[in-house]
């Protein structure tokens, strides 16, 4: 029975590999009934995009610099 | 000096030492957040910079030389850590990854499930959240803090953009420690802009469920 633990690893790992169809059945059975993981998942997209910005030079300089 | 307007869109590139100043800092602060070595990261920048500008190439506007300015320096870091890599400490990578286990711990139940504290709870929106000057803050400062091998699979996955195969052939890890890494990371860094007070208090609580 799959739990958090494995659950966030598998929502990882699709950032990074093909996941197979067992392992999406596994995520499409626990996110339902679990905020948690359904958060978490949004939040490592949004880390994603956030490095997506910064690696093309994109990202607002945050120490710095008032708003314009 | 002249209006702010004009020089969005007259000024060419080569000319513009107001975006050439911003861009080298963008630069500095990227290559430092990878190589964490304030003068490697001043030489990778000059060096992406000296290729660039012998390059001559034709750009549309700065956001596309920018982009591409950004592409080299990329190459130059991934060389940069090809040398520095064969300094990494298999012995110390694991004892950072069972270092790691003590978070698995306080984050989760030995069922597995979240514990009660540790269960994430919603962000801002993403458009709202990338807007926000204490987002970036704190994930640089996240950044920084992650653990040394951690925070160089990530920067090398998500920042060069090497694919995961690629990272675990350069680091001599295997592929599951590799992907552990980035799992940690990634499970370190959201923790970590939770816990420097990243939330969304005024969020309408949509994703919800206890
Ligand atoms: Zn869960």
């Amino acid at each position: 029975m799959a739990n958090c633990k494995k659950v966030t690893r598998l929502l990882s790992d699709a950032l990074d590999r093909p996941l197979t169809p067992g392992e999406w059945l596994t995520i499409r059975t626990h996110l339902p009934m679990c905020s948690g993981c359904r958060n978490y998942r949004k939040q490592i997209a949004l880390l994603r995009e956030a490095t997506k910005l910064i690696r093309d030079g994109e990202a607002p300089a945050a120490a710095d610099e008032a708003a314009g | 000096m002249a209006e702010e307007a004009a020089s969005a869109r007259a000024l060419p590139w080569q000319h513009d030492h107001e975006y050439l100043s911003r861009l080298r800092r963008d630069m500095l602060r990227f290559a430092q957040l990878q190589l964490r070595d304030a003068a490697a990261a001043e030489d990778a920048v000059q060096e992406a910079l000296a290729a660039a500008w012998t390059a001559q190439e034709r750009f549309a506007g700065q956001s596309q030389h920018k982009t591409w300015v950004f592409g080299i320096l990329r190459h130059k870091l991934v060389d940069t850590l090809r040398v520095k890599q064969r300094t990494i400490n298999l012995s110390a990578l694991d004892s950072e990854i069972e270092g790691e286990e003590i978070l698995d711990t306080l984050l989760f139940k030995d069922s597995g499930h979240w514990a009660q504290h540790s269960k994430p709870r919603p962000w801002p929106k993403p458009e709202t959240a990338l807007q926000q000057k204490q987002f970036w803050k704190l994930f640089e400062l996240c950044l920084d803090n992650l653990p040394e091998s951690t925070g160089r699979v990530f920067m090398m996955r998500e920042f060069l953009g090497l694919e995961t195969t690629e990272i675990c052939d350069e680091l001599t890890v295997s592929a599951n420690h590799c992907s552990v890494l980035l799992y940690r990371a990634r499970l370190k860094l959201r923790t970590c802009l939770t816990e420097k007070g990243f939330d969304d208090s005024g969020y309408d609580g949509e994703d919800n469920d206890g």
